[in-house]
């Protein structure tokens, strides 16, 4: 596959961005950490092309990104309740998250050196906890399609993505030096991360309206 | 070799995720059975509470108020000469009165009949007149739409308008509540909004011993409807409630 074909399937995510854009105003604001999370995203890949294209490196960029993401993921499961009524495990997973990528990125010297992949494995293995909780949660309180519901679809969004990371890094992990099967496993990856994309965005247009704007248009029209 | 390995890994992955994803579908199914059920035993559970409340309500109204006006009246026409048995007679033509009026407004608060005859509005309107708390916090009952009774969805509509009006009256401290309905093809809207002190929404219902924020949620969930309550201290409170038709 051509690198441009990638770069392409990349900026899938321009899709549910500007979704949410479009009914950012009408959506409920415990949503938003959603749209702000396709954001970085979009910009971390805009960043990463830039930076490759300039340096040939895109480590910095990388690194500096994944931990913004798992910082916007932990707020997202803050906003949708789960994390609002344990604060003590909000607390405990910020810690540490904050003290594994300072440990990998600085002090190991990663940050400009390789990817942080310890980093990566643990954010990712506690976003598809998070998300299986979240699920497990709508299953008893929803009463409709569950594949009309949004968290249900960013949850599972999570896990694949979640998942298929937890492969990578470990196989990265294990044998660092198999470039020929690392390409390999980063196509799938491209393709898995596309099809992400299309679910946030089908995700994104089910986000609920807010109940005031929702109202206010048939009570006060 | 290596592309052996690869392949293998990759149909391994495909197989555990397949069979992840079916043990995973097959317990959503059987939790949402689970759910189904025990929503149709609260469902039937609170249709009988309400046909036996019904029941009691036209045994009150039919059998036992004509009664007591036939005992009422005859008592009045006994001509007693002393007048000591003529205050007797006119007390307990008193006492009468309180037992009928008191009937009328346990009758009422079982099943009001105005739900039936002149619809929702009304019976909340009637329902407040007959707490007496006019003066204490005015009730705006509204409908920006017509709406089309149904008797069956229309009591549990009434129970949460009483249970908002009780919440409102002995919690929020508010002096005006509004109560709005509209209804198009699609779904009935109920929008109740106070201007009380308000109370912190997620902590209630963590700690909240009553029954009452719990009642709300479950006659909405009878409805297939949902409710979201917005407030927090010294803002007021909003309850958007969404009800689907058919």
């Amino acid at each position: 596959m051509s690198e441009i074909a990638t770069q392409l399937l990349s900026f899938t995510v321009l899709i549910p961005l500007i979704m949410g854009l479009v009914r950012m105003n009408r959506i409920r604001a415990s949503y938003l950490p959603f749209l702000v999370f396709l954001f970085f995203a979009f910009t971390a890949e805009l960043v990463s092309q830039v930076s490759i294209r300039l340096t040939r490196d895109n480590r910095v960029t990388n690194n500096i990104y994944i931990l913004i993401e798992a910082g916007i993921i932990l707020y997202l499961f803050y906003t949708w309740g789960f994390l609002k009524k344990k604060r003590w495990l909000l607390a405990l997973l910020a810690t540490v998250y904050l003290v594994t990528w300072v440990v990998e990125n600085i002090c190991m010297g990663v940050l400009t050196e390789g990817f942080s992949s310890y980093f990566v494995v643990l954010y990712s293995l506690v976003t598809v906890f998070l998300s299986i909780n979240e699920i497990n949660s709508l299953i008893t309180s929803y009463n409709d399609n569950l594949f009309r519901h949004s968290k249900f679809l960013i949850c599972i969004g999570f896990i694949i993505i979640g998942v298929y990371s937890l492969i990578t890094e470990g196989f990265l992990l294990i044998d660092p030096d198999n470039s020929a099967v690392a390409w390999r496993i980063f196509l799938i990856f491209v393709f898995i991360n596309a099809f992400v994309n299309i679910v946030y965005a089908v995700a994104v247009y089910f986000m609920p309206v807010r109940d005031d704007y929702y109202f206010s248009k048939r009570f006060k029209a | 070799m290596e592309e052996r390995i690869f392949y293998t890994t990759i149909f391994l992955c495909s197989l555990l995720a397949v069979i992840i994803t079916f043990f995973i579908t097959s317990i959503i199914r059987y939790h949402r059975r689970y759910i189904r059920l025990q929503r149709e035993r609260i469902t039937a559970e609170i249709r009988l509470l309400e046909n036996e409340r019904k029941r009691i309500a036209t045994d009150l109204h039919d059998s036992l108020g004509p009664l007591l006006s036939t005992v009422k009246l005859n008592i009045s026409s006994v001509d007693v000469p002393d007048p000591r048995d003529k205050a007797v007679i006119v007390k307990s033509g008193k006492y009468i009165d309180d037992i009928v009026r008191s009937m009328r407004q346990i009758s009422h608060n079982l099943l009001p009949n105005t739900l039936e005859r002149k619809g929702l509005q009304d019976a909340i309107r009637e329902f407040y007149q007959l707490l007496g708390q006019e003066e204490r916090m005015e009730l705006h009952v509204y409908a920006v739409s017509p709406i089309h009774p149904k008797p069956e969805r229309d009591i549990h509509i009434f129970r949460i308008a009483q249970e908002i009006i009780h919440n409102t009256l002995k919690h929020a401290g508010a002096t005006r509540l509004e109560i709005g309905f509209s209804e198009d093809e699609k779904e009935l809207l109920v929008l109740a909004e106070d201007n009380g002190t308000g109370f912190d929404v997620e902590k209630s219902r963590r700690n909240s011993l009553g029954l009452g924020l719990k009642s709300l949620d479950i006659r909405t969930d009878i409805l297939h409807g949902t409710i979201a309550i917005h407030s927090s201290p010294g803002k007021g409170t909003r309850y958007y409630i969404r009800i689907p038709l058919g």
